[in-house]
Order: C-alpha cells, then structure tokens, then sequence
C-alpha cells in the first residue's frame, strides 16, 4: 500500500471516531488510535522530498495520536518532526499539540479531577504579544470566561437566575480556570471543568460532559448568527440576555486584543470573536431596550467610578466630574461589576435631571 | 441550468470517503428543507462572478430530521457538502485528501484529475455555514474566514467557502497565498 491508500483508511476510522466521541469516548479513543497507527505509517511513506506533504500528515498523526489519548508517542512524534525544521504552519501546529499534551499531562498530576473537554480562550492582536497580555485585560477575561462557565452549569442546572451576588458555592466549585503557555502570537488559558463530587446537589440535574459542548453553542449562537437561533439554543430570555452581554464584555472593542478565539480539544466547534460579535451583541441589547422612548434616549463615557447594585445606582466620572445614573434594577452583578474602573459607555433615559441606567459596556 | 451536484460526491472528491459524503449530503438536505421545498436555485460568488445553479436534496424523513437535530452541527457539515459542489463547479477543484487536526479536520481541494499522493500545492479549503441570516452575516462569516487563513498556525494556500441556506448563495474566496 502507498502513503494514500494508508491514509484513506486512517482518514476512515478517524471520521467515524469523530462521531462517535460524544456519545462513547473510550471507543473512539481506541478508534482514533488505530487511525493514528495507519496515519504514522503512511507518514513514514512519503518521499522526503513532498515536505508540505510530509508535513501536513506529520501533523494528522500527531492530532490523531493526542486524540486516542497517547499523550507520550504524540509529543515524541511532535518533537520528532520539529527537528526536521518544517514550514512555518506545522511548526505552529506541532507546538499547538505539544502545549495541549503538556496541559493533559498536567491535569493527570493534579490533585483533583477533570473531566474531559476544557475549553482554550485565546487573545491576539493589539496589546497581546506572545505570551504576555496586559494583567488587568487577562484577569478580567477570565473573569469573564468564568462567569459564562457559571451561567452556562446554572442554566443546564434549572436554576432561578440571579442577577444579584455570586453562584452557589457547590456552582463555583465545578469549573476553574487555568492558566497555560501560549503559541505564538497569541496569550491564551484554559478553563478547565472539575469532576462532580459524590454529594454534588446538581448531579441529577446536569450531565457534566454537556457543560463545555453547550458552552460552545451558546457561544456561537450569541455571537454569529439570529435571534431564532439563540433561542433554540437557551430557550429562558433571563438567561439568554445575560450570555449575550457577557459575550459582549468578551468581545474585542480594538484596543486592548483584536480577536478572540475560543476552541476545544474535544469539539470541532470553534467560535471567534472579531469587532463584528460587538456590533451584533449590541444590536440584540439595543432590541431589548424600550423603543417608544428613543428621543430620551442618551449615552455618557466616562469611568465606571462607584456601584452600589443594593440602593440602584452607579457614578461615572466624565472629565474629573461623577455622574450618577439610577434605575439599574436590571442590572447584573457579574456584567457590570467587573467594569468598575474602567472605561465604559451607559445608555440611559434622560428624564428631567434624572438619568435611568438602561445599558453599560465597555467602551 | 448548471447543477450543484450533492449526492455521491466521494465519486467525484477523492478525498471524501462514502461516509463523509453520506453525511455531508443528508446535513445539506435537512438544512435546505428547513427553508426550502426542492428544488431550488443558489448563487455562487468568487471574485465578483457570479453563476447561479439549480440544487435538489433528500425528502426529509422524520428520522433524518432527528439525526440532525443539533443546528449548529448540521449546518456546518451541510456547508461542506454546498461549498465542496460549489467550488467543482465554478472553479474545477476536488477535495483530494483529508488530514486531521488537534482541534478538527482540514479539507485539501486540487484540480480535478490531480494525483491524490500530493499535497505539496493543494489548497486547503476552509468552510463555514450560515443557516439563516441576512447576506451580511455571510460576507462576515466570509471574512473571519478568509482572516483565518491567515493566521500562523493555518496551513497556506487555502480557499474559504460559506454556504447561506436561507440565503441561496454560497460565497467562494480567492485562492489565498501565503
């Protein structure tokens, strides 16, 4: 058999491990190494003078090798390519599963378990450089990718929504944040899902393998697509405008990063975040707001100085002056609290000298 | 009447296996009958040209809905099967092989009647779906894809396809070089 036929035949057992991995991991792990098996041996096969070639299947062997969960021949076989000095792309890509076996092999020696499929957030352009990120837009980032982690296990869970004070500590407890090396050109960390305890409240409630698949949907339908289609996807209207602002408050305004790009080890599903998820985002709120009041409608930008969500009010300050808006009963603990201190645009009815809050994002 | 031929297209996309093609063609129907009665036409775009095709499908079982319930999930392999007929149309490309990536799959086009055994000039092609929406959200998508494939750890030369269902049209890239 040539490279081709080898290939063809990997290429094969590896779709059907595709299917099949939502519903029946073990097998398609098992599934997926026998493609790589096939796929190592077709990559052995291929004349040394097809280096785009060799490269590209290299790569597919790695992947497949790391998808069948042997971490160890996959960054052997990664490093083993590295040192043959490949195009630009496959070095990136080697290193991209080098980094994921590094992170596998991490969570294998921590102390707690994880269940599989994290989800990897990663931040480019703008300030971002290789690596490194301004502190505050990372902290504040995670923030944010935890709280639709949050959102994302209440709303599966049958929760009453809360727009005052923070989830349930046994909520909190499922997903964590942690922080990994970034490839090239981008900083990027991975949220990672603990396993349930034994006395967990909300396991009868949650398959927990579903958390990073529905996280991954609720994503994409509030950033790319119609309003139909958010609210297949979350059918609660407390909830969906909740993910839609929080998807906001993650999406680039073109300062600090230009893109988001949030992606799976485990999930084909793949969702990025440009200047576009910003102007959609907005137009699904703007939707929201009342529409016989247009002309009393108003914005302010200015720095989001104090909150107090218990007495309904929030100050901005606009050239060294504090504002005060009131009226944010609507408002959401974990939207706008992580925008204290920094700048932001409100939209408000002005009524009189009164200013009733109606929206805030960052500007 | 030219033709977007989406049934049996591993007999013409070397690169797809029965399978994959079953898949992708039983998708691209679900996702056509929820907007459409077949058949219909579709516009197909690259640089500025634009060929408009008649396209049919599968009737729609109750089973086959359910096997594609997830939209999302469906709309993508359903614009696999659009964009793969597409670019054979207008521009003479095949997917010729199929490689695995840690987070998916890349699809490779070449000339139709290109040897299989190399990719050393193959055009990775890059695709997205659009259930429904308005053209914008297709030129958008179009975009993000086409910036995509410009990012370091993104196999180059690559095409970038996305399908609008409800839209009619399937929007093609020019071939983007490294």
């Amino acid at each position: 058999m040539n490279w081709s036929d080898l290939h063809k035949r990997s290429t094969e057992l590896a779709f059907e491990a595709g299917r099949m991995r939502a519903t029946n991991r073990a097998d398609a792990e098992g599934m997926y190494l026998q493609a790589a098996e096939l796929e190592v041996e077709a990559f052995d096969s291929i004349p040394l003078d097809k280096p785009r070639t060799r490269g590209i299947i290299g790569v597919s062997a790695a992947s497949l090798l790391f998808k069948g969960a042997d971490y160890r021949r996959a960054a052997d076989l990664a490093l083993q390519l590295l040192n043959g000095e490949p195009p630009t792309d496959v070095r990136e890509q080697l290193q991209g599963i080098l980094q994921a076996v590094w992170s596998e092999e991490a969570k294998r020696e921590a102390a707690v378990k994880f269940l599989p499929g994290q989800v990897i957030v990663s931040l480019s352009g703008g300030e971002i450089v290789t690596g490194g990120a301004p502190l505050e837009v990372i902290v504040s980032k995670v923030q944010n990718i935890q709280s639709l982690f949050i959102r994302t296990i209440e709303y599966l869970s049958d929760l009453p929504f809360r727009s005052r004070g923070p989830a349930p500590v046994e909520i909190r407890d499922y997903c964590r944040p942690w922080l990994f090396q970034a490839p090239a050109g981008s900083y990027q960390f991975a949220v990672a899902v603990e396993a349930p305890k034994q006395s967990d409240m909300f396991k009868s409630h949650i398959n927990p393998r579903e958390i990073t698949d529905k996280f991954l949907d609720i994503m994409q339908a509030t950033t790319s697509d119609t309003t139909e289609r958010l609210e297949q996807i979350v059918d609660r209207e407390d909830y969906r405008d909740a993910f839609v602002r929080l998807t906001r408050n993650l999406s680039p305004t073109g300062r600090s990063y230009d893109r988001v790009r949030i992606y799976s080890y485990d999930n084909p599903k793949e969702v990025i975040l440009s200047a576009d998820a910003r102007t959609y985002t907005n137009e699904y709120v703007a939707s929201l707001m009342p529409a016989d009041k247009e002309a009393e409608k108003d914005t302010i930008i200015g720095v989001l100085r104090a909150l107090d969500l218990d007495r309904d009010w929030l100050e901005i300050e606009v050239k060294d002056r504090h504002q005060r808006i009131t009226g944010l009963e609507d408002a959401v603990d974990d939207i706008i609290g992580p925008l204290v201190n920094r700048e932001v645009k409100v939209t408000f009815l002005r009524s009189g000298r009164r200013m009733k809050y109606l929206d805030i994002e960052e500007a | 009447m030219l033709q977007l031929r989406l049934s049996d297209l591993h007999e013409r996309h070397p690169g797809l296996t029965p399978a994959m093609a079953r898949v992708f063609f039983e998708a691209a129907s679900v996702c056509l009958a929820r907007h459409h009665g077949s058949p219909i036409d579709f516009t197909i775009e690259r640089e500025s040209t634009k060929t408009e095709a008649g396209v049919d499908w599968l009737p729609i079982s109750p089973a086959l809905r359910a096997a594609y319930a997830n939209t999302i999930d469906a709309t993508e392999a359903g614009a696999y099967a659009m964009c793969l007929a597409a670019l054979e149309l207008v521009a003479g490309l095949v997917a010729i092989q199929r490689a695995e990536t840690l987070t998916g799959a890349d699809y490779y086009v070449a000339p139709k009647g290109s040897g299989i055994d190399d990719l050393e000039g193959a055009y990775r092609f890059e695709v997205s779906g659009v259930d429904k929406g308005r053209r914008t959200l297709c030129d958008q998508r179009l975009r993000a894809k086409m910036k995509q494939t410009q990012e370091p750890d993104h196999p180059a030369p690559a095409i970038a396809g996305v399908t609008g269902f409800e839209q009619q049209l399937v929007l093609l890239s020019p071939a983007i070089e490294s």
